[in-house]
């Protein structure tokens, strides 16, 4: 099974890659679990950002650097008073290096439950595909 | 299919936690959003405080 066709991910905050714009809001910040996994055709990533809302996730890719970050805001007022508390809010934040070319106009992400399902389709050119040889 | 990254777990929670008052075990509310699921749990009656009038 040849393996050069592997996409090389690397961790950008293991590898010494500044992490991004400095952090305005202040909180926290987790780095979410992920999974990821690729096919022939596509890059798949999912990562669990419990609490996060569609409209307070962002996805960026540029220059191959793709960012995930997700802000989770208190649902809770001011007039409780904690009874238990392990749970904390904050953000969301991940980035990691693609070496695979990414066809932009096809990406799919879908939140569902907490869960980032994000697709990442290769460009054509970037898959794996078997030569004829030609005999006399 | 090859994994990249395998650092999500799958498998069941699973949570017991001893309430610090009585509540009004009828009128619990469990609402489940973005993978958060809120509880609320009115206190009962007799759980709530109260102020008691002193007789002259």
């Amino acid at each position: 099974m040849a393996r050069e066709g592997r996409t090389e991910l690397q961790n950008a905050e293991n590898a010494g890659v500044p992490t991004g714009p400095e952090q305005t809001r202040p909180g926290p910040v987790y780095s979410p679990s992920v999974d990821i996994f690729e096919n022939d055709g596509s890059i798949t990533v999912l990562a669990d950002m419990p609490g996060v809302k569609a409209e307070d996730l962002k996805i960026d890719l540029r220059e191959s650097m793709l960012t995930l970050t997700g802000r989770v805001s208190l649902p809770e007022s001011a007039k409780e008073s904690d009874v238990l508390r392990e749970y904390q809010t904050g953000t969301f934040f991940r980035q990691f290096t693609l070496s695979e070319r990414i066809d932009q106009t096809k990406i799919d992400a879908k939140l569902t439950g907490g869960v980032l399902r994000l697709e990442l389709p290769k460009v054509e050119k970037a898959r794996p595909r078997q030569i004829m040889v030609r005999t006399d | 299919m090859s994994y990249h990254r395998k650092e999500r777990a799958e498998g069941s929670f699973n949570r017991t936690v001893t309430l610090p008052t009585e509540v009004d075990a009828e009128r619990v509310d469990a609402r489940y959003a973005d993978g958060i699921l809120t509880l609320t749990l009115p206190k009962a009656e007799a759980a709530k405080p109260r102020q008691i009038a002193v007789r002259t």
